[in-house]
């Protein structure tokens, strides 16, 4: 079995390698049998990759010791679930996941029947495909997952206990499924880039958007599942603590935003086509920057997330020069050729976009800053310097309130521009209210609120009056598909603005209490009385956890019965502590215990109150929601095209 | 080698030289 995954692996880098050759000669040649080879190629690599990850799942169910992957990062007491996903626990695991979805996207996109003889697909298939050689290449020649180890251990060192959480289970597949999705908009810019043509496709972009929404979607909602894993599993109460490998995961979400506000104008015209190709390749080059902060940079730079192993990372860092020094070339190439001009933005709508992306790129820039931060002081002043969470809260807080009135705002200025209305006018009095606030207060959380009341009303009154519109016109049982993503769009930003209450509300009016406690002891916390009524041991597969039971009170009525936990991991000589939550809308009540004493029984309680905060997983759901709706709009959108089409040959 | 890297190999090397077998020689391809 080993064997067949190392060959799988090698097979895998000379099919890929092979793709890029071909499909650089047969789209030189025009060559239809060339490319057809090279989409087929693709497919190959993608069947070998699907036996390789077979082969190491199998591998860790099977308890395999002999191969150092299984050995390092599965046990035999761990659950089947976390056997599993102990896949994507290590680098050579997360990597052959994430190449096997990108080679996934790659043969589905632009390997089916329509793009495999035809030059454009050809074009971005072979820079996808390049790209998948160097990740082979390193995983083949850095990490191999199938490595044997010399002498076969009786057990293996198991999972870290910090991932074993249901969260933990989705949260990386669904972040790769982002990432790798980003291969498809990186791809079509090159393709567009190599194209000597000057009106460049908008079918191609109409496609890479709709691709680029789906990686959204699912990076979305991988860092929320992430997130919520923070809150739940590590005790500290928090969601997000500007870690490097968490920023690394923010840096391409945030100018994958600012891409999929690009697109809509170019459907329109080409006036974005510099801009919208740029934002395509930096979207992509940020998730490969991303593993080479969670792989390299993770220890250099004191990532929490104790999961870095560096090896030949450095090699991402030589991959993404290369994809510059290329882009820069073609761009170069292209605009010698005169074949593309720079983006000269015609309309207020396209320029409040640009200035949307402006915003959104200013944000990711303050991240990448303070998050290389102790590499950079290190390499100047020999010394590392790091910086705490608030430089990126303060710093990009003002950026993040302008975005939140933009919201509110924006759909209306791209329809009418700046004028004397009642709603340019209530933006700019939010502005000044939310400016005061915070002046006064010194704290960012209300000026937020209150913005994030301005972008609800609005927004909630956009949707209310369109509906009331329809009704009006009697227009109420059909909803047609621009509607659809119309309402999808809002939905997406009203779900934003929720996340936003549930950061201000939970991060500037948290209360944070921390208690001694023998049995029968009391304590108070914002109107709760929290008692302490003993300790219990529960036997778990492989851990061994001491419970407190603690009874919450409001005045005399009992409200909750919460069990927090630490949990003993003797195999690893670690333990966790797991949390119980009293949730509610208003806010969560957290519970999380930092020390037990056995023979005592006194217990060391954190009593957390954290107001809002389901906010931001509701308006998470919410935002997903809505990208759903838009998806559905371009799936009927093409189903009605083919319909049309149909009818027209009929 | 063991039999199911023939048989892994056997199959991409199907895939990938079919196209070129089948294909007339000098066949255009096309683009949008």
């Amino acid at each position: 079995m080993v064997e067949l995954g190392k060959f799988a692996l090698l097979l895998g880098l000379f099919l890929s390698g092979y793709a890029v050759i071909t499909d650089t000669l047969g789209r030189w040649r025009q060559d239809k049998g060339l490319m057809k080879s090279a989409a087929n190629a693709a497919v190959s690599t993608w069947i070998c990759l699907s036996v390789a990850i077979i082969i190491l799942c199998a591998l860790l169910v099977r308890s395999d010791f002999s191969v150092r992957y299984v050995a390092n990062h599965s046990s035999r007491d761990l659950p089947l679930i976390y056997k599993v996903s102990a896949l994507w626990a290590g680098s050579a695991g997360s990597l052959l996941l994430w190449l096997w979805l990108q080679v996934g996207f790659v043969a589905v996109v632009f390997c089916n029947s329509k793009a495999r003889a035809n030059g454009d697909y050809a074009a971005a298939r072979s820079i996808a495909n390049f790209v998948s050689v160097f990740f082979l290449a390193i995983l083949i020649m850095d990490k191999n997952p199938f490595g044997v180890t010399a002498v076969t251990a009786s057990d293996g060192v198991g999972l870290n206990p910090l991932l074993q959480h249901p969260a933990m289970v989705l949260h990386p597949p669904i972040l790769f499924i982002g990432y790798a999705g980003f291969v498809i908009p990186f791809a079509w810019a090159f393709a567009m880039l190599k194209s000597d043509r000057t009106q460049l496709s908008t079918t191609l972009f109409k496609q890479a958007g709709k691709w680029t929404l789906i990686a959204w979607m699912f990076l979305t909602i991988g860092i929320v599942l992430g997130a919520w894993w923070a809150y739940e599993e590590l005790g500290w109460g928090g969601y997000w603590s500007w870690d490097p490998v968490e920023n690394a995961s923010l840096l391409p979400w945030l100018a994958a935003t600012a891409l999929l506000h690009c697109y809509r104008f170019y459907k329109k015209d080409n006036s974005l086509s510099v801009w919208t190709i740029v934002l395509s390749i930096v979207t992509f080059s940020l998730c490969i920057l991303g593993r080479f902060i969670t792989k390299y940079l993770g220890t250099l730079l004191a990532s929490v997330h104790a999961f870095t192993e560096q090896g030949l990372g450095i090699l991402y860092l030589v991959l993404l020069i290369f994809i510059w020094v290329l882009a820069g070339i073609f761009m170069w190439r292209k605009y010698h050729k005169a074949t593309i001009s720079a983006s000269v933005p015609k309309s207020t709508s396209q320029k409040f976009i640009i200035l949307n992306n402006i915003l959104m790129l200013l944000i990711a820039l303050v991240i990448f800053t303070g998050t290389l931060f102790p590499f950079f002081s290190g390499i100047v002043t020999k010394q590392k310097i790091g910086l705490e969470p608030e430089f990126f809260t303060k710093l990009t807080a003002p950026f993040g309130l302008i975005l939140l009135l933009f919201i509110g705002i924006c759909p209306y200025l791209v329809r009418f521009g700046i004028n004397k209305s009642r709603r340019t006018i209530s933006a700019g009095l939010t502005a000044m209210a939310a400016l005061i606030i915070w002046w006064f207060s010194g704290s960012v959380a209300p000026a937020c609120l209150v913005v994030c009341c301005f972008a609800a009303i609005n927004l909630s009154a956009d949707l209310a009056g369109r509906h009331l519109q329809k009704r009006g016109r009697g227009d109420t049982l059909s909803v047609s598909n621009s509607g659809l993503r119309w309402n999808g769009a809002r939905i997406v930003h009203i779900g934003v603005v929720l996340v936003f209450m549930g950061i201000a509300g939970s991060g500037g009016y948290g209360i944070e209490e921390q208690a001694a406690l023998r049995p029968g002891d009391k304590v108070t916390v914002a109107g709760f009385e929290v008692s302490y009524d003993g300790l219990s041991a529960d036997h778990g597969t492989n851990f061994i956890a001491v419970t407190a039971d603690i009874s919450v009170r409001k005045g005399e009525k009992l409200i909750a019965s919460l069990r927090p936990s630490l949990a003993f991991y003797d195999k690893q000589k670690t333990r966790t502590s797991e949390v119980d939550i009293k949730r509610t809308l208003a806010g969560d009540l957290y519970l999380a215990l930092t020390e037990v004493d056995n023979s005592s029984e006194l217990i060391n309680l954190k009593v957390l109150i954290k107001p809002l905060v389901n906010w931001i997983w509701l308006g998470s759901i919410v935002s997903i929601s809505g990208v759903v709706l838009v998806l559905i709009s371009l799936y009927k959108r093409k189903t009605t095209a083919t319909i049309d089409l149909n009818k027209d040959i009929l | 080698m063991n039999i199911l890297n023939w048989i892994l190999l056997g199959i991409c090397v199907l895939l990938v030289v079919w196209p070129l077998l089948s294909s007339e020689p000098g066949e255009k391809g096309e683009s949008f």
